[in-house]
């Protein structure tokens, strides 16, 4: 016998004593588990939720830091963005009573909804307006016009103006918008989002969601019946992605319960702990995964949708293997003390790896940039592992309970869903046993194709597209892009590093000249800066003349323009300018396209920025704004999915060698887990799904999960071989005594995961259609390629004639 | 609500009833109506008090520092001709920073109305009308908006005296304005003012929304002609943008024989 096997003998007489004392003690052990449960239970309600993009970022990321700073020096760049037209009037927008209507909700917007720091719409836009020798920065709020013809005449100067259009009112004048913008992030810290101090931290009284309902409910009163309003921006996509977190969070734990429960009453007979065993270990499961959030300050976010079904298909998964091999334990016709002795004896040590292996898949991603991921990957590696110790005790300790004596006869007789999976198995044995080399040859047909789709793989995320095609919030946001234009911001800031720097025209004319390009790109559809309100200025100093709608033509005049416009009651030069005019924003609104469209884009206006000499001289240009965090968080993803996976497999490779005694064995039980992966990805290539922050995490999410039927798989092909000391003997006999498991644990597996295709989520839903195709294709491999493999490489040694022992 | 540009005018009847009837205030404050009585007797006393100076002609600093701690600064003189037909009349010169140097403007002080204004810029060596009917907007990109800046008018709060409390080593009487004219920005502002001067120390100001909003910090008064009393330093925070603007005021000069016509559109091209 070698060390290998007396470490798995060791373990499995340990595991066997732990049976037995918890079988002694169970009503004790029942007892402080549960006291356990009811302390995670409270901790599990200290966790907050957070979608915003901060959540995506750590606090040390340098482009993250950038967009924080960019955020101190011009604001909260969180807004909502409300299109509105009025259909049934003929001047639309410019109607004297729908006029009338949005100067009233403008100002109920302003002074009514939680965490507001500005609303700007047609009724309070400051409009430059020059008469002979007068200026004036008027309002239509404050100067109503006083009948439908001289509305009309403001119409047609407005239009006449290119700093409104595109941002406020189409060109043609029959859509307008109202822009909410927010004096809070997602970000800030949890006191500073709540409405009311004393309310908690139920979704409701925190922004975006307070923000997001009151603006709801003030567009849906009968006093603005007759405009159509489209809502869209950060507020109404935030605050949507965390309600739809929440909701199909708790959603998604009870249909998986449900689902598991319907489970395992058909595959095992229905008996107490067959069916509440997994019910409470994987709701456990979860209390601990956010128990431990709560005391580490993880948050919730998208990507925590994920949890709850992972633990609970890893938890009913393993909980399959307890009740299979207690019920193998029972037929043979042992006493529950000893088949409860018996089934941790067989089954802890291939557990605890696969929960070793699982969790370091994860562990493996958390490394990751994204800091979402990073978090993910820790909390649900932690989760995994207590949901192994909670599958012991739960699993042992209900299968405790009941009569010790043996069962009757009656009870041992095989059912007929029992004969069908024999069938199956005795099916896919003689299949790998006629001819194992075309089994290889046949995976490795479908690697190759897999191999030509990766190359095929792009990385990129649609923040819009990851809605249901009728999520409200996307059609809205659809409609909004397609009359106005883009909501994505990008920023490029001009730092003179001085202050009043940006006041010279050297500066300017590199804003300018940057603009202008950025104008000619079909995907950008409004540019902003201080140029624009540099040439409207100079045009109404000069009577409205458009020979004047340029850049003042010295610096002194610059200075003295912005001056004369903040005497004039001027106030959006914030949006502009930093607080002492050293840095310029050059804000570019661009559609919501899939981020490499996006980056594509940037990379070619990049091209166009002022040479590092010329920015030594005038400004330094620093890219920012939510594009420059997507341009980040593609690199990020590429990143981590290449490490992530490369560490997933160095981990879990070394561990099953390690576990194994040898590197051969160990690397051969990786084939089956590496192939189906390959093959989804390849699969995604071919298919031109792109690689998101939610598909990245496919690969390592399925090595880990698959490998746990690998484990049992090859443990059990061990121990047959030398058992048995013939390969075809020993693939017979684990396919018999754990094949069943593996297709069980699968279905657990697929069922769970399709849960994900109820989503809301776009993106959710194309994760689990992904997952489970992993999941069948590892099934696949585990139980055709790995025999295969065993008969062709003969990794255990050579064939040899069994003795018999004891 | 008026304090930083003392330019309004009283109206001394109205002040010796106002003096008389202070003296019976503690007896009075006793019910609502009482105290909106009160708080209105404070506000004319204080203005009153401030009335009557003619003309003078100050420096003024305006540092604009934002959340992050950068600062802007401007500098410039500041003449006032009081009025005692309505609204006084100012003239502003930029002499700092450099590029805006000679930059002047011509204020005629209206009430209620929107202010006339002139503006000269030197770079082209022409006098603009500008007009705003922005009463809640930014004074000069400053923290201050316009109705902070503007002249004090009886009819444009409502007064409601609240209490009487310590302030330093003073006693001041604490107001509530709520504004009356149209487009505040305000709901609501409390002010305290000491009882022996009338000066004011300190301003809060409510939002629309009801929300705490600005901080107004009057501090360092001199006294000027044994009877004007001038903060050198004022101090506005906003709270919810956490920028703050410094005034500085120095040289306050008195009685330099000003007339209406060094207050003309001509005069603004002059004035260096």
């Amino acid at each position: 016998m070698s060390n290998n096997d007396n470490f798995q003998t060791k373990a499995d007489n340990a595991f066997a004593n732990i049976g037995n004392v918890i079988y002694r003690f169970r009503w004790l052990v029942l007892i402080l588990f549960i006291g356990l449960s009811f302390g995670a239970l409270t901790l599990s309600g200290t966790v907050r939720t957070d979608n915003s993009f901060d959540a995506y970022f750590q606090e040390s990321d340098s482009t993250y830091k950038n967009y924080i700073n960019y955020q101190k020096d011009f604001g909260s760049d969180e807004v909502t963005y409300i299109l509105y037209n009025a259909p049934d009037k003929e001047h639309g927008p410019f109607d004297m009573d729908v006029m009338e209507k949005i100067t009233k909700l403008t100002q109920e917007l302003e002074n009514t909804v939680p965490f507001v720091e500005e609303v700007t719409s047609l009724s309070n836009v400051e409009f430059i307006d020059a008469d002979g020798d007068s200026m004036q920065i008027r309002k239509i709020e404050l100067d109503f016009p006083e009948n439908q013809q001289k509305l009309l005449e403001r119409r047609d100067s407005m239009l006449d103006k290119p700093i409104y259009i595109n941002s406020l009112v189409n060109k043609e004048g029959s859509d307008a918008a109202i822009i909410i913008e927010m004096s809070r992030t997602s970000s800030d810290p949890i006191e500073m989002l709540r409405v009311d101090p004393e309310a908690g931290d139920v979704l409701p009284n925190l922004y975006p969601q307070a923000s997001n309902q009151k603006i709801n409910e003030i567009l849906a009163k009968p006093e603005y019946a007759g405009i159509s309003f489209y809502r869209t921006g950060d507020v109404p996509m935030n605050a949507n992605y965390n309600e739809i977190v929440t909701a199909e969070s708790e959603t998604f734990i009870l249909l998986s319960i449900i689902l598991v429960a319907v489970i395992t009453i058909i595959a095992f007979r229905l008996h107490l702990a067959t069916l509440f065993g997994p019910i409470l270990v994987v709701l456990l499961g979860v209390f601990f995964t956010l128990a431990f959030m709560g005391v580490a300050d993880y948050s919730i976010g998208l990507l925590f949708l994920i949890a709850p079904v992972l633990i609970t298909a890893i938890g009913a998964a393993q909980c399959v293997h307890f009740i299979s091999e207690f019920q193998q334990q029972r037929r043979s016709g042992e006493t529950r003390q000893v088949a409860v002795r018996n089934t941790l004896s067989h089954v802890g040590l291939p557990s605890l790896l696969a929960a070793l292996t699982t969790a370091a898949g994860f562990f493996a991603m958390s490394g990751s940039k994204i800091k979402a991921v990073a978090d993910l990957s820790i909390y649900l590696g932690v989760g995994v592992i207590a949901l192994f110790f909670i599958t012991v005790i739960v699993m042992i300790v209900f299968l405790s309970f009941g009569k010790n004596e043996p069962v009757k006869e009656k009870a041992l007789t095989v059912n007929r869903r029992e004969k069908l999976s024999q069938g199956i198995l005795s099916a896919v044995y003689n299949t790998v046993i006629a001819n194992p080399k075309r089994v290889i040859m046949a995976f490795a047909f479908l690697l190759v194709i897999a191999v030509a789709g990766l190359n095929q793989l792009k990385v990129s995320f649609n923040f819009i597209t990851d809605f249901n095609e009728s999520a409200t919030v996307r059609v809205e946001t659809e409609f909004a892009e397609d009359k106005m234009g883009g909501i994505l911001n990008v920023v490029y800031v001009f730092n003179t590093e001085q202050a009043d720097g940006v006041k010279s025209l050297a500066v300017l004319e590199q804003i300018e000249a940057l603009q202008n390009k950025a104008n000619e790109f079909d995907l950008v559809s409004k540019t902003y800066s201080i140029v624009d309100l540099l040439k409207d200025i100079n045009q109404s100093f000069h009577g409205g003349d458009k020979a004047y709608h340029t850049l003042p033509e010295s610096d002194d005049l610059v200075s003295q323009y912005l001056l004369m416009y903040e005497i004039s009651g001027g106030e959006d030069l914030d949006d502009y300018l930093s607080g002492d005019y050293s840095k310029a924003a050059l804000e570019l609104r661009v559609q919501s396209q899939d981020s490499y469209l996006v980056i594509d884009f940037m990379e070619e206006l990049n091209q166009h920025l002022p040479s590092a000499e010329v920015q030594a001289q005038t400004a330094k240009v620093e890219e920012t704004g939510v594009g420059a965090l997507w341009m980040k968080m593609a690199d990020y993803i590429a990143e981590s999915q290449i490490s992530g996976y490369f560490y997933a497999f160095v981990m879990i490779a070394v561990l099953l060698c390690l576990v194994f005694g040898s590197v051969k064995v160990g690397l051969i039980s990786m084939i089956p887990n590496l192939v189906p992966i390959v093959i989804v990805l390849g699969y995604m290539g071919w298919a031109g799904l792109h690689l998101d922050y939610f598909r990245l995490l496919i690969a390592t999410v399925a090595i880990g999960i698959a490998v746990d039927d690998s484990v049992h798989m090859m443990l059990r092909l061990r121990r047959e071989f030398f058992k048995t000391g013939n390969y075809a003997q020993a693939i017979k006999n684990s396919l018999q005594g754990v094949g069943a498991a593996l297709m069980t644990t699968s279905v657990i597996l697929v069922v769970a995961f399709s849960v994900y295709l109820t989503s809301q989520m776009n993106v959710l839903g194309s994760f689990g259609s992904l997952l489970t195709l992993c999941i069948v294709m590892a099934l696949l491999a585990d139980l055709f390629l790995l025999p295969a493999l065993m008969l062709v490489l003969k990794p255990f040694g050579k064939e040899f004639k069994a003795k018999l022992s004891f | 609500m008026y304090l930083a540009v003392k330019n309004n005018i009283a109206k001394p009847a109205v002040g010796l009833f106002l003096a008389l009837s202070i003296l019976s205030l503690p007896a009075l404050a006793n019910s609502s109506a009482d105290n909106k009585a009160k708080g209105r007797q404070i506000a004319l006393e204080a203005d009153k008090r401030e009335s009557g100076f003619g003309n003078s002609e100050e420096l003024l600093k305006m540092t604009l520092r934002d959340s992050r701690g950068n600062e802007r600064v401007r500098e410039m003189r500041i003449r006032v001709l009081e009025r005692a037909d309505g609204g006084d009349w100012s003239m502003t010169v930029f002499d700092n920073p450099r590029d805006v140097k000679g930059t002047a403007l011509l204020t005629y002080s209206n009430g209620l109305e929107p202010d006339d204004q002139w503006f000269y810029l030197p770079a082209l060596k022409r006098v603009k009308r500008i007009s705003s009917k922005n009463r809640s907007g930014s004074f000069m990109g400053s923290e201050f908006a316009f109705e902070d800046m503007s002249a004090f008018e009886e009819v444009k709060y409502d007064y409601e005296f609240i209490r009487e409390e310590p302030c330093g080593e003073q006693t001041c009487f604490v107001t509530q304005w709520t504004p009356l004219y149209e487009n505040s920005g305000y709901s609501k502002a409390i002010v305290w003012q000491d009882t022996t001067e009338y000066r004011t120390h300190k301003i809060e100001y409510y939002n629309q929304q009801g929300n705490f909003y600005k901080t107004l910090i009057a501090k360092d008064y001199k006294l000027y002609k044994e009877r004007f009393w001038r903060p050198m330093t004022l101090v506005m925070t906003n709270h919810k943008t956490e920028k703050e603007t410094l005034l500085n005021y120095k040289d306050y000069q008195f009685d330099l024989g000003f007339t209406q016509s060094d207050f003309s559109q001509s005069a603004l091209k002059r004035f260096r």
